[in-house]
Formats: structure tokens, sequence, C-alpha cells
């Protein structure tokens, strides 16, 4: 691995900016990159750009984002390949993990009528965001909350690229705290959409995509100065950021969640349950919320196993695992060891990229990540009621009819989400993220009420009568 | 050979357990497969484990015995005990900083030979008589308070064979009292050794330079243990904690500052001589691995394994959540045996990325939320009953 350091621009307002003091970021396999230093400057040209974006046709930025999709599917595309090639670098996941969210994002964002379906399903409509939609006695508008800031994780490249989506999707300005886990996949996102549109384009020059350290006073000065703080991450992350966050700036957090699956094998063939299985279980490698970390199976496992082997190999050959660090080795070997003294059934490849324990669901162990399986034979669902509560974000069930039997048991504890096994990574159109329906955090609701000549169902009245009613009588009631 | 006669004729006749005396450490090796052997006949599950194995543990090299992981302490499913229940004097507890608590079963042997550990390497390596002028105060609570959990039983017991004042009680630790204390023992004439957590010994360092000023004397101690627990934001190096500890005390050197190391799951402490190094007397063996192969590292860095002879009742043949390095070569103070270094803790963050870890213990302080789980609200160990809380 070349020693030189990873040279990686810093965008303001639109701007893709080389130049100036640069902040080197070291990680701990000997990658280095060197990004422009956030500067007072910075901070004003952000916080001086007040241009509203909320005419600004939805078709047009649905165009701005399909446009920079479809080059983000060409493999060739030199933002997407030093995107993947830096990123690999720097999270150490594979370059196919980090190439297919390219695709993902890249064959999502095309056609915008998925972007359509994604605001008609959380806000009603996506004629709100462009004009005044009639609601009852009233008609409603979303507008652009504002500018919205971004803390991101970096954990799953898809998901900093999703958070910026929302965020121009409602014609906001969108402000990057870029992650050191992943400094690469949302800023080339973001130059990729300049690079397609124009640094001119009025939804360019609302981006910006930056660097600050976690001490930096700038960082208080752009929460402080910000409509919106759009933040993910772990428990202790998000802690720090609510006691710097002042009352009155809204705060969306995507904290910590598990998921896990089940799987009833007597209902379902298991060479078709275990491909699926090693697809979610493998994923990100397990460093995503969606991603399962247990499985609870009725019927017969051993049916089950041989299957797993063939796929969790397979998935290595398609998804390579990454890089995984000194603690993680370490943490999973103890696992392992535990297993092994008490006595379960511990399964791994010749190369350990992926581990199964076979264990009762109440002795589990402290779970490593990194492609591990804890998998639970059980006789009925009620067994799994007692692993969940609102850290737990989702099921994936296998066969998708085991969906309607679970779902208000386990929602009704916590859960909030049962999907097919497999697509835990592919939500479909109507989907709720962490309980929620994001998007109406990033726009303000604004209405217009009616007249009162305006006669709706109820009651029958004239004007001047409901006038006088109102002004005059109402206060002797 | 009888293995209980020598670990105990270790601890408790040999003069200076560091000695160059080959017969002494070559007693290791036989010392640790006779506690092999012992635990494979009274441990049904150890030897279960043992019999899966794939190396052939008795001719080969220490390094095969199959190691138990610290973490499997924390498990109500593991049986780790060896020998009967009815032996069992406590349950020693840690203290939970990192997840779940930790229960290990101690008879009577183990414990005495926990101490008798400490008795046998602690002069040896401060230079100090049992029998002198020393008398130990405590930052901490006495044995018979400490409930069980182990940081503060370890801690009461360094100086077990000395007269000992004890500066905590059931309302806290007394800075006021310690003070005072001391200025006593001073000046009737007492050498002094100060036992307690680092983050404790810096606030009475710093109390004592505010408020007394004078300097403690060339034979004074101050001996640190547990290290920093949950005052981790006032964590300093050790370089940077032995010079302020040194000023603040006034001392001649930082040769009178020593730390040791011990975890609840490993039935002996290991102590710093002069050049703070932390000794492994004989009837330990130590080595490291490399997380990623599992093999034994010659040198550098690895995850610390411990053998330890002296536990009775149960397996102690640790794999440690300690990064360190195990040095062999002589100490520069010139006492014999090994030396073993930690650098760092194994991180076991709760989450990674958006991914909250799976984890049985204390990884929410959200239990008294709407929803529980298993998570949230960890049945109690059947063991920890009647021994106070599990998530302090």
């Amino acid at each position: 691995m070349s020693k030189e350091a990873i040279k990686i621009p810093k965008i303001v307002c639109g701007k893709v900016i080389y130049d100036g003091a640069c902040e080197t970021i070291e990680y701990d396999n000997g990658v280095k990159v060197e990004i422009p230093v956030f500067t007072e400057e910075d901070f004003e040209t952000i916080t001086k750009n007040r241009q509203s974006l909320h005419d600004i046709p939805l078709s047009e930025v649905t165009l701005y984002l399909a446009s920079a999709a479809r080059r983000m599917l060409d493999k060739n595309y030199e933002i997407r390949k030093k995107s993947v090639e830096y990123g690999s670098l720097v999270t150490g996941f594979s370059k196919e993990m980090i190439g297919r969210d390219f695709f993902i994002m890249g064959d999502h964002l095309q056609y915008r009528s998925n972007m359509y379906d994604l605001l008609d399903s959380e806000l009603g409509s996506h004629h709100i965001v462009d004009e005044w939609v009639r609601n009852q006695v009233a008609k409603v508008r979303a507008f652009p909350i504002g500018r919205v800031m971004h803390i991101l994780v970096g954990n799953i490249p898809l998901a900093s690229c999703y958070s910026i989506v929302r965020s121009v999707l409602t014609k906001n300005h969108t402000v990057v705290k870029l992650p050191r886990r992943d400094i690469i996949t949302s800023l080339f996102f973001c130059q990729a959409l300049i690079a397609e549109n124009g640094e001119d384009h009025p939804l360019s020059r609302a981006i910006s995509a930056v660097y600050i350290p976690k001490e930096s006073d700038l960082l208080q000065n752009l929460i402080s100065s910000s409509d919106l703080i759009c933040a993910w991450g772990r428990k202790e992350s998000l802690d720090k950021i609510k006691s710097i966050v002042p009352s009155g700036i809204p705060l969306l957090e995507f904290g910590p969640r598990r998921s896990f699956s089940i799987v009833d094998l007597d209902q379902c063939d298991p060479q078709d349950a275990a491909r699926r299985l090693a697809h979610e279980f493998t994923l990100y490698d397990q460093e995503a919320c969606f991603n399962p970390q247990r499985l609870f199976v009725k019927g017969d496992v051993d049916k089950l196993i041989p299957h797993l082997y063939r796929y969790m190999d397979q998935q290595q050959q398609k998804l390579p695992k990454g890089e995984i660090d000194y603690d993680t080795h370490a943490a999973l070997s103890s696992i392992c060891m535990e297993a092994n003294y008490l006595g379960y059934d511990v399964h791994q490849n010749n190369e350990k990229v992926w581990t199964i324990i076979r264990c009762p669901a109440d002795h589990v162990m402290d779970h490593p990540l990194s492609r591990t399986m804890y998998l639970h034979s059980v006789e009925t669902w009620k067994e799994v009621h007692k692993h969940i509560d609102n850290e737990t974000q989702t099921v994936s069930v296998f066969p998708i009819s085991l969906r309607d039997q679970v779902a208000d048991e386990f929602c009704s504890r916590g859960a909030v989400r049962i999907c097919e096994t497999g697509m835990t990574s592919h939500p479909r159109q109507g989907w709720t993220h962490d309980g929620k329906h994001p998007l109406k955090d990033f726009v303000s609701l604004a209405n217009m009420d009616e007249g009162l000549d305006y006669i709706h169902k109820y009651g029958d009245y004239k004007t001047e009568d409901m006038e006088n009613f109102l002004f005059d009588m109402l206060s002797d009631c | 050979m009888s293995e209980k006669l020598c670990v105990d004729t270790l601890m408790s006749e040999l003069k200076n357990i560091y000695e160059n005396k080959p017969e002494t450490w070559d007693l290791t090796a036989a010392l640790i497969k006779e506690s092999l052997r012992y635990h494979a006949q009274h441990n049904e599950q150890y030897a279960s484990y043992l019999d899966n194995a794939r190396e052939t543990v008795e001719e080969g090299e220490l390094a095969n015995i199959p190691l138990v992981p610290s973490t499997l302490f924390k498990n109500p499913a593991a049986k780790v005990l060896s020998g009967p229940q009815s032996e069992i004097q406590q349950y020693s507890r840690s203290s939970g900083t990192q997840g779940a608590v930790s229960l290990v079963p101690r008879d009577e042997t183990s414990i005495l030979r926990f101490i008798g550990g400490m008795s046998a390497s602690m002069p040896a390596l401060l230079g100090v008589d049992r029998m002198g002028n020393h008398v130990g105060i405590v930052l901490g609570k006495d044995a018979d308070s400490a409930e069980n959990l182990w940081f503060s039983y370890a801690l009461a017991c360094i100086t077990i064979e000395i007269e000992t004042e004890f500066m905590e009680t059931k309302d806290g630790f007394d800075i006021d009292k310690t003070l005072d204390t001391i200025g006593k023992l001073k000046a009737s004439g007492r050498d002094l050794i100060i036992v307690g957590p680092p983050f404790r010994a810096l606030d009475l360092a710093e109390a004592y330079a505010e408020r007394v000023g004078k300097a403690l004397g060339g034979k004074d101690f101050i001996i640190t243990a547990g290290g920093w627990k949950g005052e981790k934001s006032k964590a300093i190096d050790n370089k940077t904690f032995r010079r302020v500890v040194c000023k603040s005390f006034g001392l001649k050197s930082d040769k009178q500052i020593r730390d040791c190391y011990n975890m609840v799951e490993c039935n002996t402490a290991f102590f710093e001589c002069e050049h703070h190094e932390k000794h492994i007397p004989p009837w330990v063996y130590a080595y490291s691995v490399d997380p990623v192969n599992q093999n034994k590292k010659t040198d550098g860095e690895g995850v610390i394994c411990l053998l330890d002879a002296s536990a009775n009742s149960y397996p102690c043949f640790i794999k440690t959540d300690d990064v360190g390095i195990i040095n062999h070569e002589q100490c520069s103070c010139g006492r014999h045996g090994p030396t073993i270094r930690i650098t760092r803790r194994i991180n076991k963050v709760e989450s990674r990325g958006c991914a909250l870890k799976m984890a049985v213990g204390k990884n929410t302080d959200n239990a008294n939320r709407f929803h529980q789980s298993i998570y949230r609200t960890p049945a109690s160990h059947p063991l920890l009953k009647g021994a106070g809380s599990d998530n302090e």
C-alpha cells in the first residue's frame, strides 16, 4: 500500500476545493487522508448562502439526482472509481461491497418515479413540495426546513448517500459533516451531483461536505446555525451531539439498533432460506442496524446448516469480507472459545470468514458482528418475544407468510420493521425508517386556511351569521 | 510431586521468589500441568472441553492448554467450578465496567494462595520486611466490607500481612481521615504503604500537596491497582501519573510508586519492581497470542494469556481481554523470570456503525423504559443472589 496520503477535496457551497491547509487523518491500517481544513471563511460562506430553493420544481430536483445517478452506474466513471478505491482503503470494506452500493444508489435514483413514490409515501403527496395541496379546510405546502446538517457515521456507504438524498429531494441546503469512518463515500457522492449538474446550479450551491474535528469550535457554530440536525451513530456519539444542539433546533436521530431473523423450515425450502440468510448476515460485515445478528428457527436445523455453509462461502466470493480489526479478531476468538467450552456447535469455514454458533437463545454471549450468526431452535415464536425491545429494528421472516403471524406481537414490543428474509437492505416503497417517515422532519408543513365564506361539510350557515357568532356572541356562551 | 505443596512452598518458604534458582523456574511447567490434571478430574465441563481440543496437551507446549476466555465467567450457563460447591468461600465479582459481571468461585485454598502470592511477591519486589516498620493505608474498604467485589477485596489484601488502616466506609472514601492518618503515622515514625486505585491516589496526592505539603520519606510507597474504572475521564499515562504523584507527595524517586496488575479471573497479582516492570511469579505461565491466527507470539504485542497454578476451585487458564507484551529477557532490576506489560484493554464497544451489538449484561441504561427485553434487564446470574447489585 502506498504511504502517500490520499488527497480529497472539501466542498463548500458547491465549490470543490483542494487548496489550502490540510487536515491529515491517519487510519489504523496505515492509510492517510488529507482534506482541506474547514475554516471560519467556509463557515461564513455556508451561512451567508440563504438562497431559497422552494421554487425549484420537483421535476428539476429529481432530474438533478437522476443525471448523477446514471453516471454512477458506470463502473468506469472516474468519481465512482475513485470513491470505490479510496473508500475500500479507508473503511476496510471490499471494493465489491462499496461498488454494490453505488450501483444500488444509481439504479434507484435514475428512475425519478422512485423519488415521487418516496414523497407520496412519506408526505402524503409529492405535489406538496411544489404547490399548496388541499387538506380539509386548508391548503398545505411542504417548504424546505432550511439548512440540514448531516452528522454521518459512515458504516454503510448507501445510508450516507441516502441521508443526503432526503435533504436534496426536499430542497434543503445540505451540510455534511464527513465521518472519519468513511470520509470518502458521501463526499464523492456530493461531488458526482455537482460534477453532473454544474457548480452554479442552485442545488449544487446548497451542498457542502467538510471534515470538522469534534473538538473544533466551528462544529458548535455550524450546529447552532442549522435548521435540522440529522445525526447517525453510536450512543456515545449521539449523547455528545444532543448535549450541544441548542433548544429550538430539531434533532433527527438514527441510533444503533439490533435486528434478527426467524425462519420456519417446515414451511420453506431450506436452500432458499440459506441463500437469503447468508446475504443479509454478511452485508456490510454486519455493521448495519438492519443486519440480523441471530436466527430463530422452527424445524430441523440440520437441514439448514449445510446450505448455510455453501451460501456463506458464496457470499464471500461475491461480496468479500472487509478487513477486520485486531480487537474484533480477539473478540471473535474469545466467543468461539466460550461456545466450545459450553459444548455448543461452532461452524466456521477454513478461512474463518464467517461463524455460526448454535446455542440456546438464553445462553447468548457478546456478539462480535463480523459475519457471525447465533442460531437458536425454537418451538414457538413466543420464545422470541423477550428478545425484542425498542432497540430492535428489523425482523426478517421466511417464508413471508410468517409476517402476519408475528407482526402484531413483535411490533407491539418495539420492533419497527418486518420484512422478507434477504430483503433487509432492500426496503420496499412505503417503508418506515426506525419507526418514522423522516422526510416529515426535513420540511416545514405550512398551511393556509380558507376564509369563512368557504363552506365545507360542517354545518349550514350564512357567513354573516357565523361572523356574528364568532366575533360577538361567543363571548356570551 | 504434590502440586499443592509446591505452589504453597514457593509462596511461603522461599525468601525471594525472583532469585535465580533454576529449580524454581523449572517447576512452572510441572505446576501448570499438575493443575491441568486436577481441573480435568474435578470439572466436568472443562474436561469435556479438553477432550474436544485438537492439541495433545499433556505432551505439548503449555500454550496448547485450552484456554478459558475471561468472558466465560460472565455467562450463567458456564460451569467453571472445579470440586464441590460446598468448599466455595466466595464468588468474587468483577466491577462490571465492561458489561456483565464476572463471577469466580474461590475456595479457601485459592484465596489463601492469592494472598500468599501477594505476600511473597510484594516484599521481594518492594524490599520491605513483613515484620518491619511499614504500615498499610488502603484507600478502600477492608476485606470484610468488600462484599466479594474483587477489586476492593484484592486492594484490601495487598497489605494483609502488615498493620493496615482502611479509609473507605459505607459512606465512601474519607480523604480528610486519610490525610489525618498519614500525618499521625508519619509523626510516630512509621513508613507507609499507601494502596489504592490510581484515580483515588491522584485525588489524595493533589489534596496532600495542597493541604499538607510535607514530603514523605524515602521508604514510603504508593501502590496502585485496579485501573481507572469509571473515572476514565481522569486517566493519564503512567509516566505522567508517577511524576504528578511523586511531586505531590514529595517522594525521593518514582521508584516509590508501583502499580499492580490483576483481574477477578486471575488468582495472582503482578507487582512492579523499581523499574516499573511487572514480574510474573513461577507458578504462573504467561504468553501472548496473535488474535488473527491464535498463534503464540514470540515478541511484540498480543492478547495476554495467563496459566495460573494457584487457583484450586476453577481452571485458571485465562485468555484475558488485555493486550500486552511478555518479556522473557532479564529485567534490568536483576530479578529473574518474565515480566508482563499491559498496553491496553481490548475495545468492546457496544455498537459499531449503527449495529447495536447483542450482549447480555449492562449494555444499556434504559432498563426502566416501557419496552423491556433480555438485553436491558438480563436475568440475574443465579449466583448473584444476595451478592449486591450487578449493575454498579
